[in-house]
């Protein structure tokens, strides 16, 4: 500890001991919440202890190898992935085009409106896909059998699947294709029309290139989301028993005892997916990114599309009608009827949220965990972006990577690698809420750290020194002058992951215990024991709780705190 | 309450020195100027006497208290340095009126509230914002918000105060009417102030010393007048305003000696010259361009021919070819010369400055 105090102290900035005792305890913090459990998935899978020495050991590797329905679930994931990126892609960049390169009407409100997707919770939106779209008790299928159409509609299958996850993730793709369309410089394509090329040559030969690298990161972007995704597979796959690697991860995590060395094999591979397309991401992407952000707002070109504005109207309209607006109605509705369509209305389903022991107890857990981890989590990225953009001290890079790190491992992978971890550890966090905490501590630190540092590299650090030269210390400093400046970016923050943590299942399934049951879970089960009425019910108190807050503490925290 | 810089030494990477071994006494109630181009070091030294960057060696001592020492393991965090600085970016904080960004220097020190606010309406006062106290400090102009930033860093009474480069965001001439504020400031509250410009003009104007700096080094330390009228390396020469340097050699001694160039023979100057700079007996003799005098007839002279001529309004600038090489030479308006023109040039010897090297 002296060694490093007086080398960081020598390289810093600002003198300090205690920013190098600080950065030793975020150190601390990501190598027992981040790097200790993801060496436990590994270790489980590939090491023993044998008469105390380490040895390799293939036999769990060979047993999911050797095993057919193994191979399924690694297929079925490889396949649902592909086409739900596939979706995503084709519908976000279509829109992506239409909402900001044409003069389609109304197109700054549908842009607003298409962010919903992203926060409405993969349950809820898979539940609301089966009653749209399922066999025998989709809407579509009821009124199309009405007609004499046969049931035209399955979402119980891979293609189901693929179209589901793709619309939710759409959103993605849309965001991060219009900002880089809107950050490219209009005079590249007019100097492409000067030079003589059609308006369609034009979009292929110079826009599509050069936005090519955001297409490209959004589509691995969801692909990882894919593969780690829980909930909607589960959902969607159980009927017909297409299952996932996190569904088959979530099936032998139920089996007593359960097989820790496949369930560890199995997270090795979700791991290893995500891993591999990260890595080609950054391989295929290096030195080609061509949009330069100047930070200078360009106005796009606009492409007047005539009387084919209203086909393109309706074509986002009819995008958001499949991803928000049918699925709300049809979960509305569902839970207002005894059972499923059955057209006997009633309020039980409503009246059961407040009278169940179960929601009032799993909620004040939700409630609790989301609260504190949200905390937490965000406190721990306050120190981390300062930390990393304010010091020079040495290893703070590492401590970025580490950070960004778990955001790469499925939420499932990543649960079982907790799991592991505090199962050996003798002090009692295994089975209490704080396991959870941790977890979502872990897993989602990056996305403080990274709202946070975007605002505070805005900061000029001048006015940091200046509250120092007159008179503050380190920490008054940062109460007083840092923490004011940047607090859009922390309430932001904690919004961020309260409307995460709040309908969290892929970790959560893993790590609970009866006493610490959330509500997701309880949301789960109840699918799982069939009683769709009381899930739609229990599905619109989350998305009360996730969305309805989130656009609340927003729409304040916009009003009161400073522009940014 | 002078600051004394003995021996720093800074790097931020092992081998590459931003300073090294840096030594310097800036005086008590005068205005240090430290001068010199981007990456010379002298931002990093001021802030390395304000404790924002820790040096890799050296002491600084602020009014005879030891703030940093690598030999005696001293490091005061900026807070405790008793000081006051304004930043080129002025830092003014936006989340705060300017009562409270002029306030918060009091508050962090303990002084009772209504004292405190006495004394923040006497600061605005003082630098003539008075009545603006309760704007939000990201209203005021450019002008305003660089008056906030001073009083800021007055409010307190501080030992020595830092200035970096605080002129550098005004436009032309507002900055020039702020530099005679600045030194009426400073003279009335006889304050120390430690400035750092890379703007030799403004330096000249605003310093009762300036530190030249070259390659994290101070190169040379004078008055204004001296620094440039007697410059002592051909390094700080060319920094400060032009000058011609003509390698030289001096012929005879005393009241007679002839300036001769070096490479032709011809005769440059005579009278008496001080080589105490000159190591061997050949150096370089400066003779800056308003020092040239175009007058006919007067003994030794030059004769030349004029090959550009610039009008710059009050003055003219030319380049005289001579068979000593091209001299920039500049006179004054209204004068009528024309590219083309043969003239004779002569300098006296008291204006010739000798300098050592080649």
């Amino acid at each position: 500890m002296d060694i490093a105090a007086t080398r960081s102290t020598r390289s810093t900035r600002s003198a300090d001991v205690r920013h190098s005792t600080l950065f030793t305890f975020l150190f601390a913090v990501i190598i027992v919440t981040v790097v200790i459990p993801l060496c436990f998935v590994f270790f489980d899978g590939l090491f023993k202890i044998e008469n105390h020495r380490l040895t390799v050991m293939l036999q769990y590797f060979e047993q999911v190898m050797g095993n057919r329905r193994y191979w399924v679930a690694l297929t079925n994931t490889a396949v649902v992935a592909l086409g739900a990126t596939v979706v995503a892609v084709l519908l976000g960049v279509a829109l992506a085009w239409l909402l900001v390169r044409t003069n389609t009407p109304g197109a700054a409100l549908v842009e607003n409106l298409a962010v919903i997707p992203i926060f409405i919770p993969p349950f809820v939106g898979a539940f609301a896909w089966i009653l749209l779209a399922a066999p025998r008790i989709g809407i579509f299928n009821l009124i199309s059998r009405m007609l004499g159409f046969g049931e035209p509609v399955d979402i119980y299958t891979h293609l189901g699947m693929a179209f589901v996850i793709g619309i939710y993730l759409a959103p993605y793709v849309l965001m991060i294709v219009a900002s880089a369309l809107r950050s490219m410089d209009p005079s590249l394509e007019e100097a492409g029309q000067v030079s003589g090329m059609s308006v369609a040559r034009t979009a292929m030969t110079i826009t599509l290139p050069v936005v090519a690298p955001a297409i490209f990161s959004s589509a691995i972007l969801t692909f990882v989301i894919t593969i780690g995704l829980f909930g909607t597979p589960v959902l969607l796959g159980w009927s017909k028993q297409i299952l996932l690697i996190t569904s088959r991860i979530y099936l032998e995590w139920q089996d007593v005892p359960p097989a820790y060395g496949v369930i560890a094999v199995l997270s090795i591979y979700l791991v290893i997916f995500s891993g591999a397309a990260m890595l080609l991401q950054h391989w295929l992407l290096k030195g080609r990114s061509f949009v330069t952000v100047t930070g200078k707002g360009y106005r796009p070109r606009i492409l007047q599309l005539g009387n084919a504005r209203f086909l393109a109207c309706g074509a986002a309209w009819t995008y958001l009608t499949l991803a928000v607006f049918a699925p709300l109605a049809v979960v509305v509705a569902a839970a207002m009827f005894t059972y499923t369509w059955s057209g006997n209305f009633t309020w039980a389903n409503i009246l059961f949220l407040w009278t169940s022991n179960d929601v009032a107890e799993t909620l004040k857990n939700s409630l609790l965990i989301t609260v504190l981890a949200a905390t937490t989590t965000t406190t721990f990225g306050i120190f981390v972006a300062w930390v990393t953009c304010r010091t020079t001290l040495r290893g703070r890079h590492l401590l970025e990577f580490l950070v960004l790190l778990p955001a790469s491992v499925p939420g499932i992978a990543f649960g079982i690698g907790v799991a592991f971890f505090w199962l050996r550890v003798p002090i009692g966090i295994y089975g209490t809420i704080w396991i959870i905490v941790l977890a979502y501590l872990g897993r989602y630190a990056s996305y403080a750290v990274g709202t946070i540092s975007s605002s505070l590299v805005q900061v000029h650090p001048e006015l940091e020194e200046s509250a120092r030269i007159c008179g503050y210390g380190w920490l008054k400093t940062l109460s007083q002058i840092t923490l004011p400046l940047v607090r859009p970016s922390i309430v932001s923050s904690w919004v961020l992951l309260y409307s995460i943590f709040i309908t969290e299942l892929s970790m959560v399934t893993i790590l609970h215990t009866t006493e610490t049951r959330t509500f997701s879970i309880l949301t789960f089960n109840t699918w799982y024991n069939g009683r769709f009425a009381n899930v739609a019910s229990l599905s619109l108190l989350q998305l009360l709780l996730g969305v309805a807050v989130m656009f609340v503490v927003r729409a304040s925290a916009k009003r009161l705190g400073p522009g940014e | 309450m002078s600051v004394l810089v003995k021996g720093i030494t800074k790097a931020f990477k092992p081998g590459t020195n931003i300073i090294s071994d840096l030594t310097g006494e800036f005086r008590g109630g005068e205005i240090s100027v430290l001068l010199g181009p981007s990456g010379c070091g002298k931002t990093t030294t001021l802030r390395c006497i304000a404790g924002l960057e820790t040096p890799t060696d050296g002491e600084i001592t602020i009014d005879g208290r030891v703030v940093y020492s690598s030999r005696q393991a001293v490091s005061l965090p900026p807070e405790k340095r008793d000081i006051g600085m304004v930043f080129q970016s002025y830092a003014i904080w936006p989340h705060m009126t300017v009562h409270e960004n002029v306030m918060l220097p009091l508050r962090a020190h303990g002084v009772p509230r209504d004292r405190a606010r006495a004394r923040v309406d006497d600061t605005l006062k003082l630098v003539g914002l008075d009545g603006l106290g309760e704007r939000n400090a990201t209203q005021l102009s450019g002008g305003q918000q660089q008056r906030v930033a001073i009083a800021r860093c007055l409010v307190h009474h501080p030992k020595v105060i830092l200035l970096d480069e605080p002129l550098s965001n005004l436009d032309a001439s507002l900055r020039i009417s702020m530099r005679g504020e600045l030194r009426d400031l400073q003279r009335r509250i006889d304050a120390t102030m430690i400035f750092v410009t890379h703007d030799q003009e403004e330096a000249m104007s605003i310093a009762d010393e300036i530190f030249l700096f070259h390659a994290g080094q101070i190169e040379q330390h004078d008055r204004p007048q001296n620094l440039y009228m007697k410059p002592r390396t051909r390094y700080v020469a060319e920094f400060l305003g032009k000058a011609n340097l003509i390698p030289s050699k001096i012929r005879n001694q005393g009241d007679a000696a002839e300036l001769v160039s070096a490479r032709t023979g011809e005769t440059i100057a005579k009278g008496r010259f001080d080589t105490s700079n000159w190591t061997a007996d050949e150096g370089i003799g400066m003779v800056r361009p308003e020092a040239w005098r175009l007058d006919a007839g007067s003994s030794p002279s030059l004769s030349g021919r004029v090959g550009t001529v610039t009008f710059l309004g009050d003055r003219i600038e030319l380049q005289v070819e001579t068979p000593i090489g091209a001299q920039r030479v500049v006179v004054l308006s209204p004068r009528r010369i024309a590219v083309g023109d043969a003239v004779t040039l002569s300098v006296s010897a008291e204006h010739v400055h000798m300098i050592g090297g080649t």
